[in-house]
């Protein structure tokens, strides 16, 4: 079976829902900036000026961070604007762009379907990324297919998003874990920044002879057990 | 009338098994191999029957179980089956996958905002199925199988066949009654084709997982 790049859903019915983790007021401030995040009001510099545009983050999810708390200064991005929905046997086409509908399902205008374009790519200051300028986060799958889509318009490859799972499943499951554990930390109210560098000394804490709970993320059968122990060390701060 | 002709061999010296013919069988011996070819086929053919009778069986006892564990689980409120899987060590991402709903209506529920009594029942029957394998089958860290490939290089695991409506499925794989294949054929016939690929996960030089195509 050849293979092409994919859509959400199966047997050609579109589940558009399956893309997102998060929209609108969905979106929590705790979620550490991740590769799909949709930001809005971003500074770019085009062509001789500077605008301001909804842009997605590009970046994959190893690249963008340079301690595992701070984001890179600079991050590259695409620009984000409305598009027609694409129907799910025209995904394989469409290949510059990454299709997002229902983006913004609160609205019925053209707002609510749009696209990234990675004809239009920016490079964006992280401090300029938000918590209070992002509007979406992409589920796994969603983060999959943008990652399958943003390679094939670079190098021509198609790799199945099962293969983006497998790679970046330690690292999506990294920041779920300090999403809760900021929304833990925040009721004993200590600030996004502090509590994920927490979060990341106790992820990156010698456990055994070298080995850390983040590189035990890495094995699918071990990821239960971090979850468990964090939440245990949750409770214990009481 | 058939000539036993095996009265009639030559000494075959020690080439004779390989240029002797097969025996010829005398009338009476044909019709009792046909009897018993027969009989040998209505007991397989009844033990076919009864196999698949004592199939849909077990399929009804893991449902009426399931049913009663999920009615005893849904007596405590969603939010305290919430806390009991988290505490499995379910990702809220899973439980949002296995019950059909989205991370947010995950998180509102843990605040201990309302459900509706169906995604209430969804809870009950995750937990309940929880149980149900974990009691019988002997499964320890149950999350941890859940979580498990159902087959080297197929990341099809318990959680896809649950979310897909095949708790069925689950339980006969957890009681090892059909193997991971015959399970997998029964999910997705094309799950051969749809899982083959010409790449492969390595850990790059600077230590983090990459992909690379495979060696041919």
């Amino acid at each position: 079976m050849a293979h092409d790049l994919e859509y959400p859903g199966a047997d050609g019915v579109p589940d558009w829902g399956s893309l997102y983790r998060a929209r609108g007021v969905e979106v929590v401030r705790h979620r550490p900036v991740f590769t799909g995040d949709v930001f809005e009001k971003v500074l770019v510099q085009g062509l001789g000026e500077t605008k301001t545009k909804t842009v997605i983050v590009l970046q994959h999810p190893c690249a963008l961070r340079s301690n595992g708390v701070d984001l890179h200064p600079r991050l590259m991005v695409a620009e984000v604007r409305n598009h027609r929905v694409i129907p799910v046997e025209d995904w394989t086409g469409h290949v510059s762009k990454m299709p997002l509908p229902e983006l913004i399902p609160a609205v019925e205008t053209g707002k609510r379907h749009q696209a990234a374009f990675f004809e239009e790519p920016y490079l964006v200051r992280s401090d300029d990324l938000t918590l209070d300028k992002r509007i979406t986060c992409l589920s796994q799958m969603g983060v999959n297919m943008l990652l399958q889509r943003w390679v094939h318009h670079n190098s021509r490859v198609v790799v199945k998003t099962a293969m983006y799972q497998e790679v970046s499943s330690p690292v999506y499951e990294e920041a779920d874990l300090i999403e809760e554990w900021c929304e833990e930390r925040a009721e004993a109210g200590l600030e996004i920044q502090e509590a994920a560098a927490e979060a990341m000394k106790w992820l990156r804490e010698d456990i055994n002879s070298g080995s850390t709970r983040q590189r035990m993320l890495e094995d699918s059968q071990q990821r239960s057990t971090v979850r468990r122990q964090m939440r245990t060390a949750l409770r214990q701060f009481g | 009338m058939l000539i036993d002709r095996n009265q009639e061999l030559l000494e075959p010296g020690t080439v004779g098994a390989d240029i002797n013919p097969p025996p010829l069988l005398t009338e009476t011996k044909t019709v009792a191999t046909t009897v018993l070819t027969e009989d040998i086929g209505y007991i397989r053919k009844r033990a076919r029957n009864l196999h698949e009778e004592t199939d849909e069986l077990h399929q009804q006892g893991h449902y009426a179980e399931w049913n009663a564990r999920t009615n005893q689980q849904g007596r405590t409120s969603t939010q305290e089956m919430l806390d009991e899987l988290a505490n499995l060590g379910f990702a809220w991402r899973d439980l949002a996958k296995l019950l059909g709903v989205s991370v947010p209506a995950i998180q509102k529920w843990r605040r201990g905002e309302g459900t509706t009594g169906e995604n209430r029942q969804k809870v009950a029957s995750l937990l309940a199925g929880c149980d149900l394998v974990s009691a019988h089958y002997g499964i320890q860290e149950i999350v941890s199988w859940f979580e498990m490939s159902m087959q080297l290089g197929v990341p099809v695991t318990p959680i896809d066949l649950w979310a897909s409506g095949r708790p069925d499925l689950v339980f006969d794989f957890a009681s090892g009654h059909l193997d991971s294949e015959q399970i997998l054929t029964a999910w997705d016939p094309k799950w051969r084709d749809r899982y083959r690929s010409d790449f492969e996960v390595f850990r790059a030089g600077d230590g983090y997982l990459s992909i690379r195509q495979k060696e041919r």
